[in-house]
């Protein structure tokens, strides 16, 4: 009788196999206002999806590119980004942007070719992109912006620079790109000059900036400094760059040698940063760095950004689950909502049309 | 289709067991016990003993897929691969040649693809905590690789050959001579693939997978008195490989690994004594090259120096006694690990009673390392024979993993201050042997405290930590069944199956990647010259996250291959492999081939 029963609980799992069930949501309504979240995925197991929710967390749409498109986004989504009607979903893994429909997520078409390791997008004019690039990450001198055709969806070009471009701002005149120095380390930024369409200057900063804001003619750069495990610790520090005056460094506020800030981010006139599992404001007026915190996160963040008077955190947990978005009201520092989203989220693209 | 081929296989067997008639000649199954050496120490639990004529050209995981219900991984074909005992990690099943733990001392594991099972006169595979007898690592149990000095004077030579799809060719040469006093063995596998397999469903080919190994020894043995005898043996394996893409990940960069096995050693016997001395060096190194194009790589480098001692004892009233003393010297290296040194002791005594129904046994251990505190290990045993067909076993064991040179020493990350893993084992078994037909059950569960497991600190800085506290619990049943139907038609048929559950004690979840079920089927049938198996492998889904939100599909295996034997020299066999074309994974987006040929020619003199 136990050789019987035994028999027939393996041919049952074999039964069970053929009904394998794909989920999928074929409710995806629109994508017009709210937030979209980058869930870059787990390295190399080609998980990376996007979510999306709207401004008060009320309620969220997780793997919406897939439930739109019926396939993967691929490996390690780093960032988004938008141009015209459309959204730039750059997927540094897979070496590729995924270009879709901002509104419906319906994909338009992939840019597989000329991009290696793409980090960020940024647009400089209604025809153009720049994507920054880390080349292959273990030779230190093949980074490029990629120029991207946001008409005809094709890489039309590259600009060589430092090394490991990262995060990029700009105003109407520059594009800022961040050196943080991809696998290695670095401490530079590039100015690149939308008229004269080169790079102009490479003004140097603290080590590994990771973060920079914009606000009148200053630019505010935000360095973490060398981690402790590098074994060269570093101090991090912020610093106040003149945009009018030849890129002169007028200011720089030190932290100390074991701290380590990033996620600078710019709301009215206050800074927002995060180091040690709390959130500092600091008035752009200010001569030095605030002493007491704005709030404090319980998790760990993976990313920090503000979006019209609220601060958004994202938190990858164990980085082998759904990580959380939570935010909060820059007025009293209240949180406001939280959502469980996809896996190590990421950047955050806001999108309200 | 693959239901209906299933059904058949069922079918054969279930009408056989319907007429077997009742057999008293007892075999306990095909394990070959002999007085004092090691195998005997293994009873109380289950061993499967690996044999296959066709083992010289098939990979190490090829083999253990095909003859047990294991869970294995592969980082697709020919890559980096490790298998779970009993819903523990890969770094918890040792490898032991000759009676050598041979584990990586920088990742804890030996990559099975690297390791060629070809020309071993046996190979086992042991489940459940071996500590006491192989030290760190042995939790879930152990793979034992053994080569025998056979002194009947004669001269084997076997030749293989391999081809199969995806430009593989694979060559496997043994040579074995005895004089009566002195006998020698030369053993080698050659491997080369273009492994350019296309991604079922996806437009890419694994285009960046070709591999290429050699793996040799040299086994030699002297008989210097009819009580003594000498022993030097030997396993090199190096290996080139490019390092397969994911399905969304494009990969340009090769692992070159080389590994060094040397063991020399004596042993002397008496009628109420022996005594075994082994001296062992080990030596592994990894080069990888992000771009394979370009010169640059990291290098790590681990050596271990091994001195190992074993007396035993027969005494009066059926009393054996086991004493070890064991040191090991280990030393790593490479551009993420300064030069570090461990030195290691162990003391071990087993002790073991045996009358006509019951076999009682004591182990105990204690380790002395330069670098931990390692807990007092040990473990109870007993074997308890109903009748000659009938027997129960079971047993109790505490045992311990080292953290490795990587988790200590790694920079960035290694953690210096790193505790052993700890658990504690026990097992239940039945089993019930007929001429034709054998059955074992076992129910298990393993506590594991203080798993070492790398986490996040901060974004981009990973440290491994003493984590987590997980219990592992299943049962493994296997069946197996022969039976010859004619003169000429010969049945055998072998069903194996797990059930584990795997879960964190602190959240109550599945761990990921860890399946519940696996199971396995082989069923082969022998007609003059003609030798057909149809091989059945059943992997059940895996999650892949902690929260056991996402997985990855259950999958099954169909292989068939058919052997003719032309004379006692020559011998040709085709296989199929994934007969049904299945598209599966073991790690995600990591596809292993759809279906796939072999063809292999075998030259014994």
């Amino acid at each position: 009788m136990k050789k019987i029963n035994l028999l027939l609980l393996f041919s049952l799992f074999v039964g069970l196999t053929a009904c394998e069930k794909t989920k999928i949501d074929e409710n995806t309504g629109a994508f017009d206002k709210g937030i979209f979240v980058v869930n870059e995925g787990q390295f190399m197991h080609g998980n990376a999806s996007l979510s999306f929710t709207d401004e008060k967390l009320s309620q969220v749409e997780n793997d919406i590119y897939k439930s739109v498109n019926h396939v993967d986004l691929g490996d390690q989504a780093q960032s988004i980004g938008f141009a015209g009607d459309n959204a730039y979903i750059v997927v540094t893994g897979s070496n590729k942007i995924e270009v879709t429909k901002a509104n419906t997520m319906e994909k338009v078409v992939t840019i597989a070719s000329g991009l290696t390791n793409p980090r960020y997008f940024e647009t400089i004019s209604s025809s153009t992109a720049l994507v920054s690039c880390w080349g292959d990450p273990s030779v230190t001198t093949d980074d490029y912006l990629a120029i991207v055709n946001t008409n005809s969806n094709e890489v039309t070009g590259q600009i060589p620079v430092d090394l490991g471009p990262e995060k990029m701002v700009k105003n109407t005149d520059y594009l800022f790109v961040a050196h943080q120095g991809a696998w290695g380390t670095n401490h530079k930024v590039s100015v690149y000059d939308l008229i004269l369409k080169q790079i102009t200057n490479v003004i140097t900063v603290g080590d590994r900036p990771n973060s920079m804001v914009i606000k009148g003619n200053f630019l505010w750069v935000l360095c973490g400094g060398e981690p402790s495990w590098t074994g060269n610790e570093t101090a991090g520090q912020l610093y106040k760059i003149d945009i009018n005056n030849n890129f002169n460094v007028v200011a720089t506020y030190d932290f100390a040698v074991t701290e380590h800030p990033k996620f600078l981010n710019l709301d009215g006139d206050n800074l927002y940063y995060y180091l040690n599992q709390k959130v500092y404001k600091m008035p752009v007026t200010a001569t030095t760095l605030p002493t007491g915190e704005f709030l404090t996160y319980s998790g760990n963040a993976y990313n920090m950004e503000t979006y019209k008077g609220k601060l958004y955190i994202t938190d990858a947990l164990d980085y082998q689950q759904e990580g959380t978005l939570t935010g909060f009201d820059l007025s009293n520092g209240q949180v406001i909502g939280t959502q469980r989203v996809g896996l190590i989220p990421g950047d955050l693209g806001f999108h309200f049309n | 289709m693959y239901k209906v081929i299933f059904i058949f296989c069922l079918l054969i067997f279930f009408n056989s067991v319907q007429g077997q008639p009742k057999q008293t000649k007892y075999a306990l199954d095909s394990i070959h016990i002999h007085a004092l050496t090691d195998k005997e120490w293994h009873k109380a639990y289950h061993l499967v003993r690996l044999r296959d004529s066709m083992a010289g050209t098939s990979t190490l995981p090829d083999l253990l897929l095909q003859k047990t219900a294991v869970f294995y991984k592969e980082y697709g074909r020919g890559m980096i691969a490790g298998i779970s005992l009993r819903g523990t990690g890969t770094a918890h099943t040792q490898i032991v040649w000759n009676g050598i733990p041979v584990n990586s001392i920088l990742n804890g594991q030996t990559d099975l693809n690297t390791f060629s099972p070809a020309g071993f006169s046996n190979i086992y595979i042991k489940k459940g905590g071996s500590s006491v007898s192989f030290g760190s690592g042995a939790i879930g149990g152990v793979v034992i690789f053994d080569d025998n000095l056979h002194f009947s004077p004669g001269f084997h030579l076997q030749n293989q050959s391999k081809i199969a799809s995806f430009e593989t060719m694979v060559n496997a040469l043994q040579i074995e001579n005895s004089s009566g006093k002195f006998y020698v063995k030369l053993k080698s596998q050659f491997q080369k693939s273009k492994n350019d397999y296309p991604y079922p469903g996806f437009k890419i080919k694994n285009e960046n997978g070709a591999y290429q190994g050699i793996d040799y020894g040299l086994i030699a043995g002297y008989k210097i008195h009819k009580n003594m005898q000498w022993y030097f043996k030997s396993k090199i394996a190096n290996w080139d490989r490019e390092t397969s893409r994911t399905v969304y990940m494009p990969q340009n960069a090769r692992l070159k690994t080389n590994n060094r096995y040397l063991l020399t050693g004596g042993q002397y016997k008496k009628s109420k004594f022996l005594n075994r001395f082994n001296a062992a060096w080990l030596y592994e190194r990894y080069r990888y090259y992000f771009n394979k194009i370009l010169p640059e790589h990291s290098n790590s480098h681990g050596q271990q120096w091994i001195i190992k001692n074993t007396s035993i004892w027969r005494l009066a009233g059926n009393n054996k006694i086991l004493l070890g003393n064991e040191w090991q010297r280990q030393i790593g290296l490479g551009d993420h690990i300064q030069r570090h040194i461990r030195n290691n002791y162990a003391l071990y005594a087993i002790w073991t009673k045996t009358n006509t129904h019951l076999l009682t046994r004591l182990k105990l251990r204690k380790d002395f390392s330069s670098a931990q505190v390692i807990p007092l290990t040990g473990a109870a045993e007993f074997e308890y024979k109903i009748s000659d067909k009938h027997q129960f076993r079971g047993n109790f064991s505490r045992n311990f993993r080292l953290p490795t040179f990587n988790d200590l020493y790694w920079q960035p990350g290694g953690n210096p201050d790193l505790n052993p893993e700890e658990s504690y084992a026990y097992e239940m078994g039945y089993d019930a042997v007929f001429a034709s037909l054998s059955f074992h059950l076992t129910i298990f569960n393993i506590k594991s405290g203080n798993l070492i497991k790398w986490i996040p600190i901060s974004n981009n800085f990973w440290q491994p930590v003493n984590f987590a506290s997980v219990t592992s619990k299943g049962v493994e049943v296997s069946f197996s069944y022969k039976k010859s139907v004619s003169h000429t038609w010969h049945l055998a048929e072998t069903i194996q199956f797990n059930y584990h559950k795997v879960s964190n004690d602190n959240t109550g979840k599945i761990l990921p990647f860890m399946p519940k079920y696996v199971g396995n089927n082989l069923l082969s049938m022998h007609h003059k010259k003609w030798f057909f198996t149809y091989h059945f492998h059943y992997q059940g889904r895996i999650f892949t996250t902690t929260s056991n939100t996402k997985f990855l599909p259950a999958y099954q295996l169909h292989n068939l291959s058919l052997t003719f034997k032309t004379n006692r020299h020559w011998q040709v066999s085709f296989r199929i492999k994934n007969v049904l074309n299945a598209y599966y994974e073991t790690i995600p987006s990591r596809p292993l081939p759809g279906r796939s040929y072999e063809f292999i020619l075998n030259f014994k003199l």
